[in-house]
């Protein structure tokens, strides 16, 4: 009888409010109020600069989806995700238990693959489309040493998307590869005495036994991390192929950019991210589901 | 089962000596307990003896094999940690079966799904299933074997470590300190358990603690170790009644020996072997009462001596006639027979 609810006295609800509020108001300022911007102006034929706007419904939608460049577009950024999520967490994870397991060199070898991280993406692609060239790149150059013929990583329609690919893995291998080396620190070493001695001391079965269960929240979090990451391909686009050849690395990020930016079809360019925000979001939702009931919490 | 023994073993880390010679010879069934303050090299034996550490020289036996260079795996040993170091995604099953499925059935036939299809799977399984019911029973876990372990509590989980353990009939167990992430009440009641289960089984056990109460209600024999040397090894009634040196006298017990510096070394007098008396009786030593300490059952007196830098304690009955107060001034007097004398460097010296 004498445990009052708080929330019956009126001065501990204003405190509540006014502690609560700080939060609130960035979250509606950040958050929901661009979001919900974003899906008004999806509604309407606005365009960038225009003194008037109209209202036109799923106008915009309707087109959207018979629209064959946005297919494409949505498939290819699938396909960069396929690729780039499982490439660049199996990386670094094996990074990850490699520089963990080295007796020398760990700094240098963390900082060497923690570098494409912290440079500037745009920067690097410049880099790496002079290493791409076909004839005076240093890749080709390479491969023709062992007798193979590179061919044209960027303007081959069936290859430029997987050599953005490979780009997007070595950027966020890095990231990846120093949030599992946190996750491996935080194993306690006393798991790894008690599997030897039960027998599980080959290098497979203490990875099997021991690593891998309990990597499982470092690993939900790297795949979330990354499959958001991937999904918002734009600059190595942007700086090398434009979204060519022939559509064939057209994004969706890409295709917002163009609607929205270049053509200043803003409403139209709403409506892609707005199909852009729902993937993401049940993107990660899926993932957390998923982890949730397969991860280890100890 | 079988019966290890150390000899001559050392171990440093960098400059750190932290075994220094250590010899021991472990009877087949005994139940040893390596007594120590943290720091002490306890631990370090212990892991010596699983094949976690390296000694860098001396040799052990276990039953009549020298296991130095054997790999932990190999050492037919079984271990349960401080933090019992359970697998959290596998159930309790899992977990106590562990050991014995890494060592009946192969690589392929440990593979989820796939392993099922080859031959012998089925029968390897079925053995290791049987074993790890039997040891769930033995106690008294059988309930909870599809649990993961973090739905367990403190003591289940101490049962499936000690289940893991017990499943393979290993030649020794090695204990690290296993009862100490429990509660009070949860401790003594485990501390029972655990010794009626070792004399069921008749099994070696080197158990590790800095917990006094622990090796003395627990051993048949107590090794105390300080600062990397065995002091004595001996059965907990005779470590508390004839310690061999002056260090070992003041580590057992508690409340802690009173110690008197006399002409070429120490008299030792334990708690209950002081007797207060009136301050002029003959033989006494004289001082202030400093602070009495109600225990229901007894009290303990604290006696500020001149020359003497710590109180000295008596423990007196609840029944005791006497009954001192703080700032009395009252006489110690010793009890006849109860005095350990010590020489300078701390070595018993007996009459």
């Amino acid at each position: 009888m004498t445990d009052a609810n708080p929330a019956d006295n009126p001065g501990e609800r204003r405190a509540a409010y006014a502690l609560v509020s700080p939060a609130w108001v960035a979250f509606v300022v950040l958050l929901a109020g661009p979001s919900l911007a974003v899906v008004v102006l999806s509604l309407t034929d606005w365009q960038l600069g225009a003194p008037t706007m109209n209202f036109i419904g799923l106008g915009n939608y309707e087109q959207l989806f018979t629209d064959r460049v946005f297919w494409k577009s949505f498939t290819n950024t699938f396909v960069y995700c396929l690729v780039v999520v499982p490439g660049s967490v199996f990386l670094g994870l094996g990074l990850a238990l490699l520089i963990e397991g080295a007796t020398f060199g760990r700094a240098f070898y963390r900082a060497a693959y923690f570098l494409p991280v912290t440079s500037t993406l745009i920067a690097m692609a410049v880099v790496w489309e002079f290493l791409l060239h076909p004839s005076v790149g240093l890749i080709n150059i390479v491969l023709e040493q062992v007798g193979i013929t590179g061919g044209d990583w960027l303007k081959n329609p069936s290859r430029a998307l997987f050599t953005l690919a490979g780009i997007g893995i070595w950027q966020s291998a890095g990231l990846n590869m120093v949030l599992f080396m946190a996750g491996l620190k935080a194993i306690p070493p006393d798991l790894y005495e008690a599997a030897e001695i039960d027998g599980a001391s080959s290098v497979w079965e203490r990875f099997r036994c021991v690593t891998w269960p309990m990597l499982g929240p470092a690993t939900l979090f790297v795949t979330v991390v990354s499959g958001i990451r991937s999904f918002q391909v734009f600059d190595t686009v942007e700086v090398l192929t434009k979204g060519g050849p022939n559509k064939a690395t057209e994004v969706l990020l890409y295709t917002m950019y163009t609607e929205a930016f270049n053509f200043f079809r803003t409403g139209y360019g709403a409506a892609i991210t707005v199909v852009f925000l729902v993937v993401v979001l049940a993107l990660t939702l899926l993932q957390v589901k998923a982890g949730e009931k397969r991860t280890h919490y100890g | 089962m079988a019966a290890i023994s150390f000899e001559n073993v050392r171990k440093s880390f960098g400059a750190v000596e932290v075994l220094k010679d250590v010899s021991l010879n472990i009877a087949d069934g005994e139940f040893l307990t390596l007594l120590g303050p943290s720091g002490c090299g306890k631990s370090t034996l212990l892991r010596i003896v699983a094949g976690l550490e390296r000694n860098d020289s001396g040799s052990i036996t276990i039953g009549s094999r020298r296991v130095d260079a054997l790999p932990a795996r190999d050492r037919d040993i079984a271990m349960v940690f401080q933090s019992y170091a359970l697998y959290p995604h596998m159930t309790v099953a899992e977990n106590i079966g562990l050991p014995l499925t890494m060592r009946r059935m192969n690589a392929w036939q440990r593979l989820p799904g796939l392993g099922a299809l080859l031959p012998g799977t089925r029968a390897a399984r079925k053995s290791v299933d049987q074993d790890v019911a039997e040891a769930a029973a033995a106690l008294d876990i059988g309930a909870l074997l599809q649990r993961k372990p973090s739905q367990l509590s403190g003591g289940q989980k101490q049962r499936v470590a000690l289940g893991r353990a017990m499943v393979r009939h290993p030649a020794a167990f090695l204990l690290d300190e296993p009862l100490s992430n429990l509660d009070a009440k949860l401790r003594v009641q485990m501390r029972a358990e655990l010794t009626e289960l070792q004399r069921r089984l008749g099994a070696t056990m080197i158990y590790v603690t800095h917990d006094q109460s622990e090796a003395m209600t627990m051993s048949d024999r107590v090794a105390v170790m300080l600062a990397g040397k065995l002091q004595q090894v001996a059965p907990p009634r005779q470590l508390y009644d004839d310690p061999e040196t002056l260090a070992v006298a003041e580590f057992v017990g508690s409340p802690k020996i009173n110690v008197l510096p006399v002409e070429g070394g120490f008299h030792a007098v334990r708690p209950e072997a002081m007797e207060v008396v009136a301050a002029d009786a003959p033989g006494a030593i004289a001082g202030r009462i400093r602070l009495v300490e109600h225990l229901g059952s007894e009290s303990l007196v604290h006696v500020e001596v001149p020359d003497v830098p710590l109180p000295l304690i008596a423990r007196l009955e609840a029944m005791s006639a006497r009954d001192p107060k703080r700032g009395e001034t009252v006489g110690l007097r010793p009890l006849p027979g109860r005095v350990l004398k010590f020489d300078a460097a701390g070595r018993r010296v007996r009459d």
